[in-house]
């Protein structure tokens, strides 16, 4: 009995110290996950030096998990010996509640050629979906975000650049001649001058002798009607002939060019309106009448504004 | 065609409207420009719309132009209960052989007088200016084609206005010209009463037949229309819309809206019309102004504001007759 106890009583320790010399801890850095999310799975080997660990390759355990990443064995030492770390990436794609199963680690011993193995504890951990907040409004998907088109930014440089340059080119070489300023200045003159000055403009015109008689006949009688709208204060521009020649025999001075004015712009309406083809001396009695008109009604000195261009050489 | 023989050609061809003025003349005293009017539309190949107090010789003008030109006429009352059918026609059951006769109604003539058109209900105006347009008219599964020339000559009374059906603005717009009948002269009532209460019957004597009329109105294509008078026409229409462009500020908030493209086209045709029984080959700005009123009046129409301060449509024509410059 006493031999019984001492067997025991030694076999005991030996025994616990042979189980103390490789210890191994597997587990997740939490146990909910979402759909996606990365799973930290790391496996710890406790021992000591006397024992060397074969790498373990546990993808073929895990079934339904996608391995993201193999840990690479990061080995440190403290008190009880070493510390080997295996931290590896997983992920799910699926909502489940999933257990990695227990992990053969296998190793040998110091002068030992036996291959001994030891399993790890399982893991358990849940993966879930998205909540769909059904009483949220649906938002917007948010538009892919646009970066800064520097191109542009570079275009719009030289662009401005050569504006600038173009400028200073301009300036040097163009603004600085000296050309001939058109001045415009307003000056006083009679109308009845005025008017025949207009009509004799018209004349070196030569429009009917180029054969622009329809504008011949169509530019002298509003140079006359024009006469008649300031000269007798009459819409003259906005009557038909009929109407103007009604208006000019109730004007005391009107009156006077009564027939002439008839002849005249009943000679042109057929020219304007009626395509008809007036001989060279009608067009040449137009002019004659036209003078005629403005001759005599010049009752008083009327004068008017006009507008007078002057050329004069710029200051260099 | 040289102008100078189209328009030998035209004064030739247009002698029978003196004939016809006078023949008229016999009976319609004065009225002058309703009869020349009533000319126009027949040549135009239009139709009138009459505004005018009764007794103002309507009935008469037309009665007289129909017998004078040997065509026939119809004048229809316009009332309250007046049915399409009354006007256009209807199918009649023939118990006798069991078919259905077509019996055709007062439309089927040259001249149609619809008397106080705005008393009928809208689908008989309708009915009337749907013939007016299409000149033709579909009775069950027959159509007929309308007699040519055909004029209708609608009359709308502007006094009374209780249980009327006023014409839609795109209705009025059908009609070529719009004449306002105003009282005759003090000699005109005159030789009118005198006329009246003599036992002298005036007899009427046809002396244009509706196939001379059709010949004029071929013919009325030749009258020559210069640029500057379609443009004259077009800165007319134009004012009517954008006044502003034309200097008439002041009309901007008169118009509530200007003359459609089909016064532009009645504007000229009325103006050519114009120069033909002028017996001229051409038209001038007379012709356009002469007629400018006619076509516009109901194409035109004023804001409240302008009614408000008694400007009518007709003020704002004229105005702008005065500021448009005459080419």
């Amino acid at each position: 009995m006493v031999k019984k106890f001492l067997f025991v009583l030694i076999f005991i320790p030996v025994l616990s110290l042979f189980a103390q010399e490789i210890k191994v801890t597997a587990a997740t850095d939490t146990t909910d996950y979402l759909i996606g999310d990365y799973i930290k799975y790391s496996l710890t080997i406790q021992t000591d030096e006397n024992v060397f660990i074969i790498n373990p390759f546990f993808k073929d355990s895990l079934k339904s998990i996608d391995v993201i990443k193999y840990g690479d064995p990061v080995v440190s030492e403290n008190q009880s010996g070493k510390l080997i770390k295996y931290e590896s990436i997983l992920s799910r794609y699926d909502s489940a509640e999933v257990t990695i199963p227990e992990i053969k680690i296998e190793y040998r011993t110091k002068n030992d050629t036996t291959l001994k193995s030891i399993l790890s504890n399982a893991v358990t951990f849940n993966v879930h979906s998205v909540p769909v907040a059904m009483k949220e409004e649906i938002k917007d998907i948010k538009p892919p975000i646009r970066l800064f088109n520097y191109l542009f930014i570079i275009y719009i440089i030289i662009a401005l650049v050569l504006l600038i340059a173009g400028y200073f080119i301009y300036k040097k070489y163009f603004k600085n001649k000296p050309q001939p300023v058109i001045k415009s200045k307003v000056e006083k003159i009679p109308l009845h001058k005025l008017t025949l000055s207009k009509l004799e403009k018209l004349e070196k015109e030569e429009l009917w002798q180029k054969g622009f008689v329809k504008d011949y006949h169509s530019r002298i009688t509003e140079i006359i009607r024009d006469y008649f709208e300031k000269q007798f204060n009459l819409p003259a521009l906005e009557q038909t002939t009929t109407d103007l020649l009604k208006l000019l025999s109730r004007h005391p001075s009107g009156i006077k060019v009564l027939d002439i004015t008839s002849k005249f712009l009943n000679n042109a309406d057929l020219v304007k309106f009626a395509k008809f083809i007036p001989l060279e001396n009608v067009n040449l009695e137009m002019m004659t009448q036209a003078k005629e008109i403005v001759t005599k009604t010049i009752t008083a000195q009327k004068e008017i504004e006009a507008e007078v261009e002057v050329k004069e050489a710029a200051n260099v | 065609m040289d102008i100078v023989a189209l328009n030998e050609k035209i004064k030739n061809e247009s002698a029978f409207i003196d004939l016809l003025m006078s023949e008229i003349g016999k009976v319609i005293v004065g009225q002058k420009v309703m009869v020349e009017r009533l000319i126009i539309g027949l040549l135009g190949n239009g139709h009138i719309l009459l505004e005018g107090v009764p007794g103002l010789a309507k009935t008469l003008a037309i009665k007289t132009l129909a017998a004078a030109m040997k065509a026939k006429f119809q004048r229809i009352q316009f009332t309250p209960d007046l049915l399409p059918a009354d006007l256009i026609g209807t199918q009649i059951y023939n118990q006798k052989d069991g078919n259905f006769l077509i019996r055709k109604g007062p439309i089927f003539s040259n001249f149609i007088l619809a008397d106080e058109i705005n008393r009928a209900p809208a689908k008989v105006q309708s009915a009337l200016l749907e013939a007016m347009q299409e000149r033709q008219i579909t009775i069950g599964e027959s159509t007929f084609k309308l007699d040519e020339p055909f004029l209708v000559l609608a009359t709308q009374n502007p006094i009374e206005q209780e249980g009327t059906y006023p014409l839609p603005e795109a209705q009025v717009d059908r009609f070529m010209l719009k004449i306002v009948i105003t009282y005759p002269e003090r000699s005109e009532e005159l030789a009118i009463m005198r006329q009246n209460i003599s036992l002298i019957e005036t007899k009427i004597n046809p002396v244009v037949s509706p196939e001379e009329i059709l010949k004029a109105r071929n013919l009325l294509s030749e009258v020559y229309i210069d640029e500057k008078i379609e443009k004259y026409i077009l800165d007319i229409v134009f004012a009517t819309r954008n006044p502003k462009q034309f200097g008439l500020n002041s009309l901007a908030d008169m118009i509530s809206y200007g003359a459609s493209p089909r016064a532009t086209i009645n504007l000229a045709i009325g103006a050519k019309a114009m120069a033909f029984i002028k017996r001229r080959g051409y038209v001038i700005p007379e012709d356009v102004r002469a007629i400018c009123l006619d076509v516009l009046r109901h194409r035109v129409a004023v804001t409240y504001e302008a009614e408000a301060e008694e400007i009518t449509s007709e003020n704002v024509i004229q105005e702008i007759l005065n500021k448009v410059v005459v080419p």
